[in-house]
């Protein structure tokens, strides 16, 4: 996967680029908008990650400009603005994903793993899903493991689908808070963590293998042991 | 207006009543001085003298119109020129009016008389006198009056009516763009036209202050931006540096568990700045952002459900009130804060086995958000202070947070023009919130000022039209017709009509309400909603993570179309609940298409154009069918998705294309799934072709030579490992015969059939 940070800051650029190059992703790293843009164009990337307040050409303006051109690469902001209209702001842009410095490093591998998978795979028309022998049938809302019924909340069910159909990846918890909540916020408390120890209770506890796992510094992932992340 | 109108018609009146009065008087005074006359030739020459110049009188009848007539006591005429003592038709004391028929040119005509009578020693003397004159002038002067009077007051209803619309206008005009100006909006300016009246005057005063206000807005804006990212991008680099160096160390050990430490204060000081912000933010006014119709009562219960668990643990019980929507304009993301701030706040200082509630009620026009618990409280000294940032109490200094909770809360109720109150319920505390409720659709007319039409018969009528021709034009749109439509899921919906405001939460529904011919109708669709061109257009309400429910509500759609496999059902609750009727959108083979295009062509009323795209769309399918009609189809993997594998199962459309090339799905007995499999499996199952449906070239070479690696399978080493990149292929609606068509080229040229 080959991605394109476009970022002034040379100390952070640095920490992102090494992180992503551990990752096993193919990083080029730009100073300014305007040599950013121009390499976007010129070469074909999976991923962009782009800073808002850039020399030369901010960050909106070269999303806005890729879209013009019809760029469809998915496109991850960062930005030190954080608040909810300039979120708003970078999405209208052409941006896909948003995410307010300082962040943890995990949060962005993970946000840019859900990008690189959801710009690729036509599993959201999917109507069941299957991780090792837990089953998912989202059409009729049912959850068997095994063969026997899982009874969950409405909640707990779409945080599993949530999780399900990002199986294999790292999920944040603000991502999981967005997405089951439609919440842009940061919780003081460990709000989450307890959702999903009662879904873990539900799925994994009368079960084996354990599917639900917690990945320390980052989130929680939903996978079968032996299938790669 | 009606003053003036009242002036001029008792002007006219009192013109016509002392006119008339005048003239009254003047026929008795002759009347009167005849009488005297009369009598004193009685007194000087009897009654012989009187009846002598009666006689004379009489003659000059026809030049005078007199009337006299003398009758002595038994009532003998002596003289006079009245046949007999009259009739009266009304009677005064000693006057009375009556009517002589007189023959004028062969015909009979009634005069009107006015007579007095005196009494003479018995004899009894009459003299009067013609008034047909006057009568006949008193009646012209009444009618000129009354028209005049009409008419005045007619022009003056007119011309007041036409004048106050004028300033009603201007007056609708400016409110409007106060309120805009209000509720955000500092580009509006009032509008001026070129008349440099008064108005305008105010007008371009007003607009030189919000000049004013908006340059300082901006600067503002340009400060806040530029310390955020001050503050923000050095805690960034510290961050950044702080994981640097945990990643090399080992994290039990001293250092490791010191930076750890670092790490999450630092967390803490990042939060706690961007509460800051957000505060600030807040109480700069929002900074322009628009606001959104926000259902206070469905956040308050997603939040209940969010914190529910947390407040379980802590051996709390927390319940939630909020029976009936309760619908606001606000800013969705801040008053989630505040919701969860108080929520927060009361699960923190509660003790275990306290009760924290959660209500929220519409009352009238006003919503009111309370949330109280039996916890310690507030003293009531403190609750002002507590509103302050950084305040805590005494007690619960130490406590993790950064008490900032409620001053945000503050700042986000200050903003949404509401109030806040603290008080004390002994045990307890109890936050009560009050903002008003969304505001109506179109803001009311001002109706123009009061104008009493007048009496007069002109006026009435004119007014009586307009106002019937306003009446009419009010009843323009025409009443549609009911109907009830079947969609492919077999349900039945009822209809009013014809959808007109469609949002559809799929693009596949995108694209076949247009094939369809239903388009133009559609007004919110979902991002990656690219097919055809005319879809980059429309509004964007989602994607598949999820809708943006109050978008799709603030867009006041009459139709949801979702699609039947990928939209959980409890994710069309709220449309149920709001009244939408939903039409579900399902095709799992290609030849599902044209008959789901007919039916979306019965629901537009649009039957024509749909049939004749759902033929051609059958067209192609089956000549694609034909051409690669085979004897013994290969069998063939389809993948998604690397490492793991996903493949597709056998109810997917997509992999119903590629069987139209004339291929068997090896795990087509799976129905309805994107299962991973594994390596050992898809080794089980020995495909012919494997087919990498992949998001690029590039991603779609990866894949390939990650297969090259198994020479075991008979694919690979027939050099049957096939890429094939076209995002159509998985939308669900006509653009997909086109990507099949473009499969089967490409699988007929990379993988001929033997």
């Amino acid at each position: 996967m080959q991605i394109l940070l476009v970022e002034d800051d040379a100390e952070a650029a640095q920490h992102v680029c090494n992180g992503l190059r551990d990752a096993g992703y193919m990083v080029d790293q730009f100073g300014d908008g305007a040599a950013g843009l121009a390499a976007a164009r010129a070469a074909k990337y999976d991923l962009l990650v782009v800073d808002r307040m850039l020399p030369k050409l901010d960050g909106l303006g070269l999303v806005a400009a890729l879209r013009q051109a019809g760029v469809r690469t998915p496109v991850l902001v960062l930005s030190a603005l954080g608040t909810i209209d300039d979120r708003v702001e970078g999405l209208r842009a052409g941006g896909d994903d948003y995410l307010v410095k300082p962040f943890a490093f995990a949060e962005l591998l993970a946000r840019i793993e859900a990008l690189l998978r959801r710009a690729s795979g036509d599993d959201r028309h999917v109507g069941t899903l299957r991780i090792a022998d837990l089953e998912i049938n989202t059409l009729a809302r049912r959850v068997t493991r095994a063969g026997r019924v899982i009874d969950l909340t409405s909640k707990e069910f779409q945080l599993l689908e949530y999780l399900a159909r990002r199986a294999g990846q790292t999920v944040t918890r603000t991502m999981l808070l967005e997405a089951v909540w439609n919440l842009q916020f940061d919780p003081q408390t460990n709000l989450i963590d307890v959702h999903i120890s009662r879904l873990r209770q539900a799925i994994d506890r009368d079960f084996s293998p354990p599917l639900l796992h917690t990945v320390r510094g980052a989130g929680y992932c939903l996978k079968a042991p032996g299938e790669a992340a | 207006m009606c003053g003036v109108t009242i002036g001029v018609s008792t002007l006219l009146i009192s013109v016509y009543l002392l006119t008339q009065r005048a003239m009254e008087r003047q026929v008795d005074l002759v009347v009167e001085t005849e009488i005297e006359s009369l009598r004193e030739d009685y007194r000087g020459g009897g009654r012989k003298r009187l009846i002598d110049v009666l006689d004379k009188r009489t003659d000059d009848w026809g030049r005078l119109g007199a009337a006299y007539l003398l009758i002595d006591k038994q009532g003998e005429i002596l003289a006079g020129n009245l046949p007999a003592w009259p009739t009266a038709t009304k009677t005064a004391g000693t006057w009375l009016d009556f009517d002589i028929t007189v023959d004028e040119q062969g015909r009979a005509v009634s005069h009107p008389v006015r007579a007095a009578v005196v009494g003479l020693d018995g004899n009894r003397l009459l003299v009067g006198t013609d008034v047909s004159e006057r009568r006949r002038f008193t009646q012209r002067l009444r009618a000129m009056t009354l028209w005049g009077t009409g008419l005045t007051a007619g022009l003056i209803a007119i011309t007041g009516w036409w004048f106050s619309r004028r300033l009603a206008a201007r007056v609708r005009a400016v409110a409007q763009a106060c309120d805009s100006i209000i509720s955000g909006d500092l580009a509006r300016r009032l509008p001026t036209d070129s008349s440099a009246d008064e108005f305008d005057q105010l007008a371009g005063t007003v607009n030189g202050m919000l000049d004013r206000i908006e340059q300082q807005t901006a600067a503002v804006r340009v400060t806040f931006n530029s310390a955020a990212h001050d503050l923000r991008a050095p805690l960034y680099r510290m961050r950044a540096r702080l994981e640097t160096a945990l990643h090399g160390e080992a994290t039990g050990g001293a250092t490791g568990q010191a930076l750890q430490a670092t790490l999450d204060d630092l967390e803490r000081v990042q939060r706690t700045l961007a509460t800051l912000l957000q505060i600030a933010q807040a109480e700069a006014g929002g900074g322009g952002m628009p606001t959104e119709r926000v259902d206070l009562a469905q956040m308050a219960g997603e939040l209940g459900e969010l914190y529910a668990p947390e407040a379980r643990e802590r051996g709390l019980q927390l319940r939630v009130h909020a029976p009936a929507p309760a619908i606001m304009d606000g800013h969705r993301q801040l008053l989630a804060q505040l919701l969860a701030n108080l929520l927060e706040n009361a699960i923190k200082y509660v003790p275990s086995g306290g009760t924290i509630d959660l209500q929220v009620v519409a009352r009238g026009a006003r919503i009111e958000l309370r949330v109280s618990d039996d916890g310690p409280g507030i003293p009531e000294l403190s609750q002002g202070a507590m509103l302050l940032p950084f305040r805590r109490l005494e007690r619960d200094q130490g406590a993790p947070g950064s008490g900032l909770g409620l001053s945000l809360v503050n700042a986000v109720v200050r903003l949404h023009h509401g109030q806040l109150e603290l008080r004390s319920t002994k045990p307890g505390l109890r936050v009560s919130c009050s903002f008003a409720c969304a505001s109506a659709i179109a803001p009311a007319a001002v109706a123009p000022a009061a104008v009493v039409p007048p009496a007069g018969a002109a006026a009435s009528v004119l007014l009586g039209l307009l106002l019937l021709g306003t009446a009419s034009m009010g009843r323009a749109a025409e009443q549609p017709r009911p109907m009830q439509v079947r969609d492919d899921a077999g349900q039945v919906l009822s209809l009013p009509g014809p959808p007109q405001r469609i949002v559809s939460l799929a693009p596949g529904a995108t694209a076949m309400l247009f094939a369809a011919g239903g388009g133009a109708r559609i007004v919110g669709t979902p991002e990656y909603s690219v097919e055809p061109d005319a879809a980059r257009g429309i509004a964007r309400i989602g994607d598949s993570h999820g809708f943006d429910l109050e978008r799709i509500l603030a867009l006041h759609p009459d139709l949801i179309v979702a699609w039947s496999g990928g939209a959980a059902a409890a994710q069309l609750l709220p449309f149920e609940r709001a009244g939408l009727p939903v039409y579900h959108h399902q095709v799992a083979r290609l030849d599902d298409l044209p008959q789901s295009l007919e039916r979306l062509g019965v629901l537009l009323h649009t039957e024509a154009e749909a049939q004749r795209a759902a033929a051609a769309l059958r067209a192609r399918i089956s000549a694609i069918r034909a051409a690669n009609q085979r004897a013994s189809a290969p069998r063939l993997l389809l993948q998604v998705w690397d490492r793991p594998v996903y493949t597709l199962g056998g109810g997917q459309l997509t992999a119903d294309a590629a069987e139209a090339c004339g291929y068997r799905n090896v795990y087509a007995e799976l129905r309805d799934a994107a299962p991973a499999v594994s390596l050992e499996s898809i080794a089980a199952r020995d495909p012919d072709v494997i087919l990498a449906l992949a998001p690029d070239a590039r991603t779609a070479q990866q894949w390939i030579d990650h297969w090259q690696a198994l020479p075991a399978l008979r694919a690979v080493r027939n050099h049957r490992v096939v890429g094939f990149v076209d995002p159509r292929l998985s939308r669900m609606g006509p653009e997909i015969v086109d990507a099949t068509e473009a499969l089967c080229a490409r699988l007929a040229v990379a993988a001929p059939r033997p």
